[in-house]
């Protein structure tokens, strides 16, 4: 029996198991690729929160990740160099604990958040799109001019932040890391679609006039999910950057949006575990057809466009779809 | 009986036109109380001044107590003024359910709440299950309010009033393009919840007026010429020479 249900647990397993094998057959490339699915599903998830259930087309959630990548960044660098970050009102040398790390991170989010949800939900449709993707070239293009920290080169970490005396340099270990992060975040966003809130940002989504009758101020419910969407896909950020042990500003460009977008619709737009399905999918043809051409993203725009046009719910759509016609 | 609202001495001139002269009004809990008049009577001048769309000369509108004669439209609504056709529409994508549950959620603004399940809220589910046993769409609740057909559609509408818990309802012609059997459906929807939040309806099938309405207002060029139940509506002769043509 296929159930949305059913896939999203299939989908959690699996991934799961391959890592362990991966890990007992040694390889370690594997384990690599599948950490980097789970940090771009973590990514999407939080753009899918308002773009899936609120219907609000951001074209700049690269921002909330690369300004994650860049705080987690700089704190690491400065831990590592023992280089004063902050000397004023207390001495701070940054951190490499990866708690310290994430509280930052999603601090900053959720601030950055906040400032680019207020102008910009003013506007809807078109404008919405421009205005999200404005703030992200922004800070892209803030990052390359910015020297101290390396600039249109970025600037390597040499290692990973530490957790509970966790060897996080061992793959495998990286990767249980990212794959509770998973957990979390799929759990806090289930939760919060099936809550009063998460009904009022569907609501939102169709009618704003029908929402306000009720009482309810639409642009307060959408400021708040886009602020939830922010730190969720900043977390992201966070850990990509410890995976690669590499910050650049390319973690900021409008590309990395732009596949976020990308996900969300071949897995299936609005449904919670979506943007895992798309990324697990993305990843896998990029590795496939990406060893046969350096073009390959001729083929996945052949698949986007059929996404669109034949299978609207993405890969979970379509199998509930099939399943249904049997 | 309890006075709900309660208008005194409300005058309205427009230019050298009275549409409203003198008016005194009020609305009791359980009744349904029908405001008719021939066109051009000031009708909706009068309810645009319930509403706080326009202001008065001079007058009061009392709700349960409190002079809102000065109050803000939107003021008026949030001390319970519930109005049928300022519902604009329903979310056609949810179901029957979720557009009521989702007037709950504004009620008691929980909208903040993102942490309890849908499903765990206690408060809404035998509520809203009294409110959709009354405005008899129980056994659809599951259905999209996209499939429902016009009169199923106002049914909800009156639900989703119903959940914001108003002091009373206004229904400007709630009756309007429904078929007959419809009709009748919904004179059964109103005397149940009337008892539970009284009704000012304004409507033209005198059918309707005459056999749901507790009270009948009049009013004619402004004033209104005679107040009472429909047998003493019907035989009064100033309303029959003014409005049912006949003396």
């Amino acid at each position: 029996m296929i159930s949305e249900k059913n896939i999203s647990y299939i989908s959690l397993i699996s991934i799961f198991l391959i890592a362990i094998f991966s890990e007992y057959f040694n390889e370690p490339y594997l384990i690599t690729l599948l950490s980097r699915i789970i940090i771009f599903s973590i990514a999407a998830i939080g753009l899918n929160l308002v773009l899936g259930f609120g219907n609000l087309i951001s074209f700049g959630h690269a921002a909330f990740f690369g300004l994650g990548g860049y705080v987690s960044g700089i704190l690491a660098i400065h831990a590592f160099n023992s280089e004063l970050l902050i000397s004023w009102p207390f001495l701070f040398n940054g951190s490499n604990n990866s708690i310290i790390i994430w509280l930052f991170t999603i601090f900053f989010c959720s601030l950055l958040a906040l400032l680019v949800g207020v102008f910009s939900l003013r506007t809807s449709g078109v404008y919405f799109i421009m205005i999200t993707l404005a703030f992200a070239q922004m800070l892209y293009y803030f990052a390359i001019s910015w020297p101290s920290y390396g600039g249109e080169d970025g600037f390597s970490i040499y290692v990973r932040s530490t957790l509970f005396g966790i060897n996080t340099m061992k793959g495998i270990n990286f990767f249980f890391i990212c794959f509770f992060w998973l957990l979390i975040i799929l759990f806090i966003t289930s939760k919060i679609v099936n809550s009063p809130f998460g009904l009022a940002l569907r609501a939102t989504r169709f009618n704003l006039t029908r929402v306000r009758s009720v009482g309810i101020n639409p642009f307060r419910i959408q400021l708040l999910a886009f602020v939830l969407s922010g730190a969720i896909t900043g977390i992201a950020g966070s850990l990509y950057v410890d995976l690669n042990r590499f910050v650049s500003p390319s973690l900021l460009s409008w590309q990395m949006s732009g596949e976020f977008i990308v996900f969300i619709l071949i897995g299936g737009l609005g449904r919670i575990y979506g943007p895992l399905i798309g990324a697990a999918f993305f990843v896998a043809f990029e590795q496939f057809f990406g060893s046969y051409t350096e073009h390959w993203q001729i083929f996945l725009g052949i698949i986007i466009i059929s996404t669109v046009l034949f299978a609207k719910g993405g890969i979970i759509g379509f199998m509930l779809k099939y399943q249904k016609n049997e | 009986m309890n006075k709900i609202l309660k208008i005194v001495n409300l005058k309205k001139n427009f230019g050298a036109i009275t549409a409203s002269n003198d008016i005194n009004f009020c609305l009791e809990t359980g009744e349904i109380h029908a405001l008719i008049g021939p066109n051009g009577a000031g009708k909706s001048t009068l309810i645009k001044q319930i509403m706080g769309e326009i202001k008065q000369d001079s007058g009061e509108i009392i709700l349960s107590g409190i002079n809102i004669s000065n109050f803000k439209t939107e003021d008026r609504i949030h001390l319970g003024f519930a109005r049928s056709f300022q519902i604009t529409d329903v979310i056609l994508d949810f179901t029957i359910f979720q557009n009521v549950l989702l007037a709950k959620i504004g009620k008691e603004k929980t909208f903040y709440n993102f942490y309890s399940s849908l499903d765990s809220i206690e408060f809404s589910f035998e509520e809203i299950k009294s409110i959709l046993i009354k405005i008899d769409l129980w056994d659809k609740k599951e259905t999209a309010a996209s499939l429902l057909s016009h009169g199923e559609r106002r049914q909800l509408e009156i639900g989703i009033a119903l959940a914001l818990d108003p002091k009373l309802i206004l229904l400007d012609e709630p009756m309007a393009g429904l078929s007959l059997d419809k009709i009748e459906k919904m004179k059964v929807i109103f005397n149940q919840i009337k008892n539970d939040v009284p009704i000012l309806l304004i409507e033209h099938n005198m059918d309707v007026v005459f056999s749901i309405a507790d009270r009948i207002s009049v009013l004619v060029n402004g004033k209104i010429i005679a107040s009472g139940s429909s047998s003493e509506i019907k035989s009064n002769l100033d309303v029959r020479k003014a409005y049912l043509g006949t003396a």
